[in-house]
């Protein structure tokens, strides 16, 4: 709503500039800052907009133009006099315009692309006011009106109701106060409350007689009326003081109203600047609806420099659903022109407060407009280089229902127990704009199974606390950000932003926490359980297993479980089963193949692992508990017997020599095939280097000495390990009963063949082996042993 | 150089090993005693040692082997090589591998006929596949080596197959683990039942060959050794002998050239004196030991009088040369006092 203008200065739009104080809120945003076309020379006169987020700003050049959402100017129309006021109707957008032709004295309200209506004449009127009931659709017109029965000319008021098609009047108020008093109305000096009462204000100008030669007792105020819908009713007829008194020309220059009733007038007024003088500034008063003065505030309050005679204004006011109420203001000082907009609360408090140009001293507004959204809309004047231009401008949430939409991307991976990289974020706009101060609640709607200590951070670094949902208002930009840090489990976490009212009202984030795992072993080869019944110190190991994040090894999870798993690999060893079966090594812990565990604080979590008693390549392979789609990780373990030189076992069945004939299993593919027993093992001599080269020399030591040839029977298995051929084979860890060649396990034994030795033969073959550091055992064979981690019952050893 | 010999003999003590379980009835228990004798050869450096290896009479089992410890675990002078072969009909070494390192180089020089020898892994002499029955003798087994005498241990072992003695093996059926132990722990305690050891003179690695003062050195420690073994007795008697080798390390230091070979000459001749007197006193042939003799009674066993005296003539040859010419009479008149039995 506006007044007509009222020849203010032309001003220089530029820069928005912050507060000077602290206020009970951030001022809106800017939707919008947009200049008309060259063509259009006229100022600002009113300014109304739609609830689509469509703005019609009415220029004193008769021009209408409508300003879409995003700020782009076109014609919508024109009228060919003295544009007076413009009214819109929220409920269907139809937009009217109250116009006076000069040439001919004739006021007119005409709709933008509708009809059109010549008010009353009478002697004299000229239309000023106009307003729309958006419930009925009916408009209200306010006329000065000089009745033929005015013999004066002290002027009344005419209020007229109209239909959406402008046809009526169908109700007209007269207000007419005699001689007593001059009224006049101007500019957009009418509204309509969502109630449909209809609300005017209008200066009045009376005369007390008094005595002669006394003259006339002169008393000028502003005089606000209020009638209930379709006019049926005077509400209130409200005369009231403003600014210095006695008060001269007291102007009321725009006037709104709020849903709960209450009326707000912008008055041109008389106040005293700093020095005591006056100057011309300006008035906003709220009224309840019983008429009663819930606050004035002025110009002074808001800066600029009342001193020196500089004029300022409230040009235009508008108030919001909430009882808000909107000015413009324009300060003039000595550095210039300058517009304000203010938003005051409801107890008459500054809001907001930001010169929309900066202090360049040439700026000024003219209107100002809410829509159903609180969002300012305001057109007013400033000059450039190359000469005056009018401007419109938004600031608000925009126009319309809100829209959410996302910027980050719906779908990323996530590294559990730790921030994202970057924030979730999602916009908010209305009519394409960015909607500031909407809350947005974000909430963790699933988590994979058994996650604890997820949370929703509101900014970096922000303490952490673990929540299932955080609210976080939109910014200046409509974004609202939330850091999300993930919770210990992998998998999908969902995260949904949500806005009531918004479309669509939430936006999901899958974010798919991936780990991976590392398995590392303290040393990849070990020996067999029991190379001498007992556990051999070199038969177990560290398993260490890690997890970790996308950023490396280093980026470790805490808290995550896993389990790591033991198998074999068939036919890898000396002691296999026809079907490929054989023993497997199993954690201390658990006294199985398998052991969950969950990461400690360096993202590691270590098992001991435990050869079995045979020989052979085993698998450890790390996985999740959880997460089926994370891949598991497999590090290699050799079971085995080795020298000191870690050279594997040797055999020795695979090369003849002159000296020895080989009993039992022999070559690299031989297996023996146990009666009733499928139980397989390639040759049974194996043995370590060093023993294979001390046996082999003892050996034929013997033969150059004897010429006798020695049958080399049992040794080891590959890679050493029970040896159990043909044996009822039942290996537990505490049993202390087995059967089978106790002392052929460590590549460190040989037995001969005795048939046909007397006793001085063994015992000279004894002799010789003695020299090759080879100890004789009593077993069925002769039985020799030699150094070596097998140390059978103390007859080897290392 | 003229070669010279010294050398004497001497009876070895031993100590039969006590098993620490029963033991099985009839197992060959064995008592050997081993006799030494010990030449030296200036001109090439290389002693040879001479052993006589006597099964007691009371001894069960027929002695089938028997080991000398070589090893050298005191670093030392280098030892050479050079000049040691292993004529000994029998002998075998243990061809490239394993290396045997820290032993003494020796080499076998002769046996008796059907023995077999050569080194060990263990870094021992062994000579095996022989037999000694209860009440004989046999030898000698000729090693030769550029070690000077020190003391070394043997041990002799009778014929023993110990499926004799023990019927199960470690695998029979039915054998557990603590079985298959208590087996081997049989085994070990009869072998150490039936074998002899002790001390005997061997070659030992020198903390030199060269330098007197690290001979007079080693000679005194070789006496505190035999002393201590029971091998040397007598508090004045061996107060003297220290003596005397204090006097000629105090004289090597003052660079006293002719005092040095003068107190080890008296050393020398005061262990002659000794086991002269001594051996006329046991000219019954009853055994020399210490259980014969208090301890104030002047003693010098055969295995000490051949480990001190042999090294202090070492010594004197490494001695400046005024007193090697000054020592060139006496050389010849105690040569020819060798070269009788000794005894």
């Amino acid at each position: 709503m506006r007044r007509a203008e009222r020849g203010q200065s032309l001003f220089v739009l530029l820069a928005l500039a912050a507060p000077a104080m602290t206020l009970a809120e951030t001022a809106p945003p800017q939707i919008y800052y947009s200049t008309f076309p060259a063509n259009v020379t006229g100022a600002g006169v009113g300014i109304v907009a739609d609830n689509a987020g469509n703005a019609y700003v009415l220029t004193n050049d008769g021009g209408i133009s409508l300003v879409s959402p995003q700020g782009v100017i076109s014609a919508a129309g024109s009228v060919s006099g003295s544009p007076a006021a413009i009214a819109v109707n929220f409920a269907n957008g139809a937009t009217y315009v109250s116009w006076m032709d000069f040439s001919s004295g004739n006021s007119y309200v005409s709709q933008i692309g509708g009809s059109q209506v010549l008010l009353p004449t009478a002697n004299f009127a000229y239309v000023s006011g106009i307003a729309v009931d958006s419930n009925t659709g009916h408009v209200y017109a306010v006329e000065t009106y000089f009745p033929p029965t005015d013999t004066n000319g002290d002027g009344a008021l005419l209020v007229l109701e109209y239909d959406a098609g402008l046809n009526g009047p169908l109700k007209s108020v007269t207000i007419d106060k005699g001689d007593a008093a001059y009224l006049e109305a101007d500019g957009p000096s009418a509204a309509v409350d969502s109630a449909g009462n209809v609300y005017v204000a209008a200066f009045q100008n009376d005369f007390t007689p008094q005595p002669a030669p006394l003259r006339p007792l002169e008393h000028d105020a502003v005089l606000a009326l209020k009638f209930s819908p379709h006019l049926t009713q005077t509400l209130y007829n409200h005369e009231f003081d403003v600014g210095l008194l006695p008060a001269f020309f007291p102007f009321p220059v725009d006037i709104a109203a709020d849903p709960a009733g209450d009326a707000y007038l912008a008055v041109s007024a008389d106040l005293a600047d700093v020095s005591g003088n006056g100057y011309r500034g300006g008035v906003l008063a709220k009224l309840n609806p019983a008429a009663g003065a819930v606050f004035t505030n002025n110009t002074i309050s808001l800066g600029g420099n009342p001193q020196g005679g500089f004029t300022s204004e409230f040009p235009a006011v508008a108030g919001d659903a909430a009882s808000n109420s909107y000015v413009l203001a324009n300060i003039n000082d000595a550095s210039g022109s300058h517009v304000q907009a203010v938003k005051y609360a409801p107890d008459g408090s500054i809001a907001w407060n930001f010169g929309i140009f900066g202090n360049n001293g040439t700026s000024g507004g003219n209107a100002i407009a809410t829509d159903a959204q609180s969002n300012v809309y305001m057109v007013g004047q400033n000059s450039s280089a190359s000469g005056n231009f009018t401007y419109v401008a938004k600031f608000g949430q925009g126009t319309g229902a809100a829209v959410l939409t996302a910027v980050s991307a719906a779908s990323q991976d996530a590294t559990p127990t730790k921030t994202l990289s970057a924030p979730l974020g999602v916009k908010v706009t209305r009519g394409g704009q960015p909607a500031a101060n909407v809350n947005v609640r974000w909430d963790f709607t699933s988590l994979p199974s058994g996650t604890t200590g997820q949370d929703l951070l509101e900014v970096p670094g922000f303490p952490s606390t673990v929540v299932a949902s955080r609210d976080v208002p939109t910014n200046a930009n409509g974004e609202s950000d939330v850091q999300v840090q993930l919770g210990n489990m992998s998998g999908d976490y969902l995260v949904a932003a949500q806005v009531s009212g918004a479309t669509p009202g939430q936006i999901n984030f899958t974010l798919h926490g991936k780990i991976f795992i590392g398995i590392s072993l303290s040393t990849p080869t070990i020996v067999p359980l029991m190379l001498d019944g007992i556990v051999h110190p070199d038969s177990v190991l560290v398993a260490s297993v890690t997890v970790y994040g996308a950023g490396g090894p280093g980026d470790t999870i805490v808290g995550y479980p896993v389990v790591v798993r033991s198998t074999y690999v068939a036919r890898s060893g000396g002691h296999d089963h026809e079907n490929g079966h054989r023993p497997v090594g199993v954690f201390t812990v658990t006294n199985s193949t398998e052991i969950y565990g969950i990461t400690g604080n360096n993202g590691l979590f270590a098992a001991v692992f435990r050869s079995s008693w045979t020989g052979g390549v085993e698998t450890l392979t790390a996985g999740t508990t959880s997460d089926l789609s994370v891949s598991s990780v497999s590090a290699i373990v050799q079971v085995k017997v080795a020298d000191q030189t870690n050279a594997p076992l040797v055999d020795i069945s695979t090369v003849a020599y002159p000296f020895i004939t080989y009993s039992g299993n022999t070559g690299v593919t031989t297996y023996k095939f146990c009666p009733g027993t499928p139980i397989h093992h390639p040759s049974s001599h194996w043995a370590t280097v060093a023993t294979s080269t001390s046996a082999l020399a003892a050996l034929e030591d013997w033969y150059n000495k004897t010429k006798v040839v020695l049958g080399v029977n049992d040794m080891s298995l590959a890679e050493g390990g029970i040896f159990d051929i043909c044996s009822d084979w039942r290996p537990t860890l505490n049993s202390r009963t087995e059967p089978g060649h106790k002392c052929h396990r460590g590549g460190n034994s040989v037995d001969i063949d005795k048939t046909g030795l007397s006793n001085a033969q063994i015992q000279k073959l004894t002799a010789i082996m003695g020299k090759f550091g080879g100890n004789r055992v009593i077993e069925g064979p002769i039985h020799y042993q030699f150094p070596g981690r097998e140390n059978c019952f103390g007859a080897g050893g290392q | 150089m003229r070669s010279r010999l010294f050398g004497c003999f001497l009876l070895c003590g031993t100590v039969t090993a006590a098993g620490a379980q029963p033991l099985p009835a009839g197992i060959p228990t064995s008592t050997v005693t081993v006799k030494t004798s010990v030449t030296f050869d200036p001109a090439s450096g290389i002693f040879q040692y001479s052993y006589t290896l006597t099964n007691s009479p009371q001894s069960v089992g027929q002695i089938f082997s028997f080991d000398l410890n070589l090893s050298n675990s005191s670093g030392g002078a280098p030892l050479s090589s050079d000049g040691l072969t292993n004529t000994a009909t029998g002998y075998s070494g243990l061809g490239d591998f394993p290396t045997v390192s820290g032993m003494i180089p020796v080499g076998f020089k002769s046996q008796p006929v059907g023995w077999d020898s050569g080194p060990t892994v263990h870094q021992t002499a062994t000579w095996f596949s022989g037999s000694i029955p209860p009440g004989q003798s046999q030898g000698p087994f000729v090693l030769t080596s550029h070690a000077p005498p020190g003391i070394r241990t043997f041990v002799a072992k009778p014929l023993y197959e110990p499926s004799d003695f023990i019927k199960q093996g470690i695998d029979d059926p039915g054998v557990s683990y603590d079985d298959a132990q208590k087996i081997v722990d049989l085994d070990k305690a009869i072998q150490a039942t039936i074998q002899s050891q002790g001390f005997t003179v061997g070659p030992v690695q020198p903390a030199s060959l060269t330098n007197p003062s690290q001979l007079i050195d080693s000679l005194i420690a070789a006496k505190h050794q035999a002393a201590n073994l029971g091998w040397l007795g007598g508090k004045d008697f061996i107060d003297d002998l220290d003596k005397q080798l204090s006097e000629a390390k105090q004289a090597l230091s003052r660079q006293q050239d002719s005092e040095a070979p003068e107190r080890i000459r008296k050393f020398i001749d005061m262990l002659q004196q000794q086991h002269r007197e001594q051996s006329e006193r046991h000219r019954d042939d009853r055994h020399e030991g210490r259980e014969h003799h208090d301890d104030h009674e002047r003693f010098l066993s055969s295995e000490a009088y051949q480990l001190l005296e042999v090294n202090a003539e070492v010594i004197l040859s490494q001695l400046p040369a005024p007193h090697k010419q000054q020592r060139g009479d006496d050389d010849e008149h105690r040569d020819g006092g060798h070269q009788d039995d000794g005894r």
